[in-house]
């Protein structure tokens, strides 16, 4: 009997040893024992046992093109397409891998402030077509326009270069001449303009009198820190020439700071729920508004949008639709219902992931669905008045006279007024 | 028991201790299928990029200098990180790495080296067997001239991602091929027609942005006026609203055998609409026309049936018309069944250490006398089979001339049943000079480390 136990207890223990020796190389690396490992062991087919691993796969097709493909690959630049068509396999348009030289130009553009000439450019297959000239800036005082297409920079075609380049050759030290070869619709020759770099510091609020009303427009161009304070005081200026009508033009506005945001909705509603956001692990956080802020609003609103109108500004412009503070003139916005990580790489590189979502009051569900090819299926804010932007007529966003969205928000303000 | 023989009883349990764990750790190693040696150390890249690894995501700031970061290595912390943070649990992870492959193989950007997902793999696979879906035809996208000047350039060595104007560069979608019998030819679509548009849907390609980018640069020289460019700009502008990219106006035509599509096709200046009703349609891998030419598809084993169709025949016309894609080996076989032994010229690369000849061994020792007929739609390798006969003197080519690709394509099948191809090599009927100067610099660039 007393010989029996002992068998068992011998047995036993070198059960126990012979596993802890299996399981030494995951105790080590302070994962669990692997049981795939030990269903092989035992013969019992798993599987997942048999597929070859992720990495495996990845790193034999990486090699194979490297080796194989019949011309010399940038291996650099493979890695990092890689990276992206994994990123891209979510299918969210949001989360995004940015290779260095694209993360390097989101940094400037998310700081705000750096040495240029002060206009926005947007893609076109001659080179870059200026989107926005910011006020006072370089390029204004130069008289660069809107819809100019820049062809040459420093007397170099430019023609065909991604947008990020062009940004990076156009700016440089600050005081130095840069010279932009410039084609304009109604000109027959190119426009060549030495503009002399300064500090850049983006303005967010722009603000003026529609000539011959008492409609306030005002620009919104981002949702930074110095928003609300630029806000209020062309809300205060506004006020004091009587305005009985507010256009606020959110579109091109990408977005910013969900505090900011806030603070603007704050002038409007008192402590109301604006955003719910929901993050992976279920946990819900709801964003009021602030309380005893709410300014008397007498007068009619309408908001601007577009396609470019995205993330805060969409939140800002939601609530006032889902409060029935204001009425949204213009097309669809782009769809960011979404917050964002960045993680940064120490090769420069960046990831920018999805970590939580979030609902408008109403608790519409807003966020872009796009195909394969990143062509936009649906989403966004649905205006109250759809109206198309008449592009062969526009010179700037909010010149009364080129603009058919602004004509049709002031329209909708002025048949606010008469019920 | 004395104390000698306790201690050795002592010593051997503890000697048998050790050597069981030993034995488990050992047995674990057989199981795994690795070697011995502890596998994370020895998959782990140089000391310097261990480090790169530790602190992979250390703020931009602590380090000034910029790290690479081996591909294997990120893809692995890539995909653990988003697996951990995004919003949405990732349920299927294979998603991750079928969409670098996809990634990788895209940014090829050469309209032989494709991507296909698991249908389109199918469909392909079908088609190679003889069952065509959708609208019975073989598609491909076929540059301009000017275009292929670009590529062929831009040697792989000097390409830049800012220099490749990808935009203006996307190729038309053409009917290579039209199956006897199928959705396509009934409705009277011929080889060389190029899609317009599907459902309603444009399907990009570069033409009109040609157009404007000509007209553009005709204004700046006073050469044409601005309405002209306004006009086209409209134009695009309407088409772009709603389009479709070429890679799903693939799907859209070549997957599937229920519901119609309605076809827009260019044909010279003309545009022809059908409605086409998707079908299966079966063909012969080798078919004998009434005139008595061969058509063939070069996948495995054809060439036994080529073999007995030609028996006895003095004289043979083989039709590569429209032959888009097929496999190298096939091809060599079928040229066994064609043509005497010898060596048929140069499989080249552009870093091309290796200079493999395109040899048959056990060729046909009585050959007949051979007529291919080609177009520029014959490609890949049956275009390299029709430039190694002619150039031998073995066949004679008949009609318009071949597009130049000679590509050599490879299919590489993925576990989920998706694939890729790959242009492992080019041909050339001559030796080429000599290896080019990117070379010189990699083999300088290895002795160096």
């Amino acid at each position: 009997m007393r010989s029996v136990s002992k068998f068992f207890s011998v047995l036993a223990a070198s059960c126990f040893l012979f596993l802890l020796g299996f399981a030494w190389r995951d105790l080590q690396s302070l994962n669990p024992p692997s049981t795939a490992s030990l269903k092989r062991l035992i013969g019992v087919k798993d599987a997942s046992s048999t597929k070859i691993p992720d990495t495996k796969l990845y790193q034999l097709t990486y090699n194979r093109i490297v080796n194989d493909y019949y011309r010399k690959v940038d291996e650099e630049n493979l890695k990092y397409v890689s990276l992206e068509g994994l990123t891209r396999s979510l299918g969210d348009p949001h989360t995004a891998f940015l290779m260095p030289r694209f993360a390097e130009a989101f940094e400037l553009e998310t700081k705000g402030n750096f040495v240029g000439v002060g206009a926005r450019l947007s893609p076109d297959p001659l080179g870059a077509r200026v989107a926005n000239v910011f006020d006072g800036s370089p390029a204004q005082r130069a008289g660069v326009q809107m819809n100019d297409v820049i062809t040459g920079v420093d007397g170099k075609t430019v023609s065909g270069k991604e947008v990020e380049d062009i940004v990076k050759l156009i700016r440089g030290d600050e005081g130095t001449v840069v010279k932009l070869t410039i084609l304009r619709e109604k000109l027959a020759k190119p426009l060549v303009l030495a503009i002399r770099r300064a500090r850049i510091t983006t303005p967010t609020v722009e603000a003026k009198l529609l000539p011959g009303t008492k409609i306030g427009y005002m620009m919104i161009t981002n949702f930074a820190e110095p928003t609300i304070d630029q806000f209020d005081k062309a809300l205060d200026q506004f006020e004091k020439s009587k305005i009985n009508g507010l256009i606020i033009d959110l579109r091109g506005n990408p977005g910013g700071l969900l505090q900011s945001a806030k603070d603007t909705l704050s002038r409007f509603l008192d402590n109301k729920v604006i955003v719910t956001m929901r993050e992976r692990d279920g946990i819900v956080e709801k964003v009021r508004t602030d309380a005893g802020l709410a300014r008397m609003i007498d007068y009619p609103i309408a908001i601007l949008i577009n396609e470019d109108s995205a993330s805060a500004s969409e939140i800002f412009a939601g609530v006032m639709q889902d409060y029935k503070v204001a009425k949204l003139v213009g097309e669809h916005s782009y769809g960011k219902a979404s917050v964002q990580k960045p993680v940064n790489f120490i090769d420069k590189s960046m990831l920018k992931i999805t970590i939580a979502r979030y609902y408008l009051p109403r608790g519409t569900d807003i966020s872009r669905r796009v195909d394969e090819d990143g062509v936009y299926i649906s989403g966004g804010l649905q205006p109250d008045y759809p109206v198309e932007l008449d592009l062969d007529k526009i010179k700037s966003f909010g010149d009364i006279k080129t603009d058919n969205q602004l004509q049709k928000a002031v329209e909708v303000i002025k048949n606010s007024q008469y019920h | 028991m004395n104390k000698t023989v306790k201690h050795i009883l002592g010593t051997a349990t503890v000697l048998g201790c050790v050597a069981l764990v030993m034995l488990g750790n050992i047995v674990r190693s057989r199981v795994d299928g690795v070697p011995l040696v502890n596998v994370v150390q020895s998959t782990l890249p140089v000391p310097e990029q261990r480090e790169a690894q530790s602190s992979l995501t250390a703020s931009l700031e602590s380090d000034p200098t910029t790290v690479k970061i081996p591909a294997d290595v990120f893809f692995e912390q890539l995909s653990a990180k988003l697996k951990s943070d995004f919003v949405d649990p990732i349920k299927d992870d294979g998603k991750l790495v079928a969409g670098a492959i996809r990634g990788m193989v895209a940014s090829l950007n050469d309209p032989v080296s494709q991507y296909m997902d698991k249908d389109q793999y199918r469909a392909f696979l079908e088609a190679r067997s003889g069952m065509y879906e959708g609208i019975g035809a073989d598609l491909l996208f076929e540059s301009s001239k000017e275009d292929k000047a670009i590529a062929n350039k831009q040697t792989a060595a000097n390409l830049k991602p800012e220099d490749l104007d990808s935009v203006v560069r996307i190729p038309r979608l053409v009917v290579a091929y039209v199956v006897p019998g199928g959705p396509a030819d009934k409705a009277g679509v011929q080889a060389g027609d190029w899609v317009h548009s599907i459902d309603g849907q444009w399907v990009v390609n570069s033409d009109i942005l040609k157009q404007l980018r000509k007209a553009q640069l005709d204004l700046q020289k006073g050469r044409e006026k601005p309405e002209r460019v306004t006009e086209l700009k409209k134009k695009l502008r309407a088409l772009s609203k709603n389009n479709l990219m070429p890679l799903r106006a693939i799907d859209k035509l070549t997957i599937g055998t229920t519901g119609s599509v309605k076809v827009v096709w260019n044909r010279g200046n003309k545009q022809i609409e059908t409605r086409l009703e998707k079908a299966t349609t079966e063909t012969p891998l080798i078919s004998e026309s009434p005139g008595g030419s061969i058509r063939l598809q070069l996948v495995k084993d054809v060439h036994k049936q080529l073999m007995n169709m030609i028996r006895g025949r003095r004289e043979v016309t083989i039709d590569l018309r429209g032959n888009v894609i097929g496999d190298f080996e096939a091809m060599k076989d079928c040229m066994a069944v064609l043509a005497p032994s010898g060596k048929y010229g140069y499989l080249t690369r552009e870093h091309g250490e290796t200079l493999k000849p395109l040899i048959i061994e056990k060729g046909n020792p009585n050959p007949p006398k051979l007529t291919l007929l080609v177009d520029s739609r014959t490609q890949n390798v049956a275009e390299v089979m029709a430039l190694a006969l002619s150039s031998r003197g073995v066949a004679k080519l008949s009609g318009e001339g071949t597009s130049g690709d000679r590509s050599i394509t490879e299919i590489v099948e993925l576990p989920d049943k998706s694939a890729y191809t790959l242009v492992t090599a080019k041909y050339s009927a001559t030796p080429p000079a000599k290896p080019n100067k990117s070379d010189a610099v990699k083999k300088a660039g290895e002795v160096r480390k």
